[in-house]
């Protein structure tokens, strides 16, 4: 007999006559478990992460880059200033636009990408199932169109990634839709349905990456402090343990984030308060 | 039965254990599960279509509520062995797999772009041509 008193831990049936706020703890709750047990979800979090600062990196560079190409080299900022300002000419400026948009429309691309890897990968962690490298890879590229036609939308707006990681690319996970509006409107009824638990869980989270990133900083100020009177070996020791401290916070934000919007996604898509906890007698 | 044949519309907007639930009643009702035949557990469900075991859990129990599936303690579930879970329904429980049954088939019409009225129609047209056979 599946009692709902056993059914799954952690989510008794009681879950459709909760408070909002009770089901918002018990989410937070298991995002938090889910990105601290499963190491390869961390893992592929941490390179997504790294693979995005290596396209900033890349970005950063072509900026200087360019000018180098068209015969006049910027060695400063107000070089580089001086030199883009020229572009603002109508002519030349359609020149520029469309490069700076196709390196826009990839930087969306490569991010919505890596963000379909690691939130289809979360999903399954939710549904019980270990993470796995290779297939949220491949779970990606097979929603390759209707990355390139959503990056296509919303290159243009420069805050649309909250949007792609907010609502649509968890919903993209599991729709092979290529029509980006069908996409949204679809991501916006799935967000109706939860629009309390979602804006009571981004209150919490931010509280939550409040006291991390405070955690962060703080750790950061000490470091600085004690390796300005370290001999430079112990400073450089110490610099890099902080930036390695400071990483492994960052991805484990992105992580936790992305947990708990992929568990209200399942709420909605679902009907059911998801858990990563499970009961085996029931499951056989 | 296997869980290839549970086929679920991630995009219908219809919550998934909801569908679960007509899938399964459909089968159920028409006779395509025969009774004792035992249904896929929720562990093959859950990794088979990529779904939340809470999720299988709450469709299984609205069925066995419902009076047509039964859980054998450490054997799985099995689709209800007394005929009355078919036969004799309720007035309410009958109103309800008809309406499962009707939610259904429109989303699937809708997915092939037929609208609810072209069904209604449809249907209309079946029934006055059984009636007209039977006759």
């Amino acid at each position: 007999m599946i009692t709902s008193d056993t059914m799954i831990a952690g989510a008794p049936a009681s879950v459709k006559s909760d408070s909002s706020i009770a089901s918002v703890r018990r989410m937070l709750k298991n995002s938090l478990l889910i990105s601290i047990r499963d190491s390869v979800l961390l893992k592929l979090a941490t390179v997504d992460l790294l693979l995005v600062v290596f396209y900033i990196g890349i970005f950063l560079c072509g900026l200087f880059v360019f000018p180098a190409l068209m015969g006049q080299p910027c060695h400063t900022e107000e070089e580089l200033n001086a030199f883009y300002n020229q572009y603002r000419e109508p002519v030349k400026l359609a020149v520029l636009l469309p490069i700076a948009l196709t390196i826009q429309f990839l930087g969306t691309l490569f991010t919505n990408f890596l963000l379909l890897t690691v939130d289809s990968e979360i999903i399954r962690v939710w549904n019980g199932q270990k993470a796995d490298f290779k297939r949220g890879w491949r779970t990606a590229a097979s929603h390759f169109w209707s990355l390139v036609t959503w990056s296509l939308l919303v290159t243009p707006i420069n805050i649309a990634w909250i949007a792609s990681m907010c609502i649509v690319i968890p919903v993209l996970t599991r729709d092979r839709t290529v029509n980006p509006f069908k996409m949204l409107w679809r991501s916006v009824l799935l967000l109706l349905k939860i629009w309390k638990e979602f804006l009571l869980g981004i209150i919490g989270m931010l509280v939550i990456l409040y006291w991390v990133f405070c955690l962060v900083f703080g750790s950061g100020a000490i470091f600085t402090a004690i390796s300005s009177q370290c001999p430079p070996l112990v400073a450089w020791f110490l610099l890099s343990a902080a930036i390695s401290f400071s990483m492994v916070a960052l991805c484990f934000c992105y992580l936790f984030c992305n947990c708990y919007l992929c568990g209200q996604y399942i709420k909605a898509s679902e009907g059911v308060e998801p858990s990563p906890e499970s009961n085996p007698a029931e499951l056989a | 039965m296997n869980v290839s044949e549970l086929t679920l519309n991630f995009s219908s907007g219809v919550p998934i254990y909801k569908q679960i639930v007509q899938l399964l009643s459909g089968k159920i009702i028409s006779g395509a599960l025969a009774p004792g035949e035992k249904i896929p557990s929720i562990r093959d469900v859950t990794a088979e279509l990529n779904v939340n075991p809470n999720t299988v859990a709450k469709a299984y129990r609205e069925l066995e509520l419902a009076g047509l599936i039964e859980t054998r303690r450490g054997m799985g579930c099995f689709v209800a062995e007394r005929d009355d879970a078919r036969h004799e329904l309720s007035d309410e429980e009958k109103q309800h797999h008809l309406d499962t049954l009707f939610a259904s088939l429109v989303t699937s019409a809708g997915m092939l772009g037929i609208t609810e009225q072209d069904v209604s129609d449809y249907l209309t047209a079946k029934h006055a041509a059984s009636t007209k056979n039977n006759k």
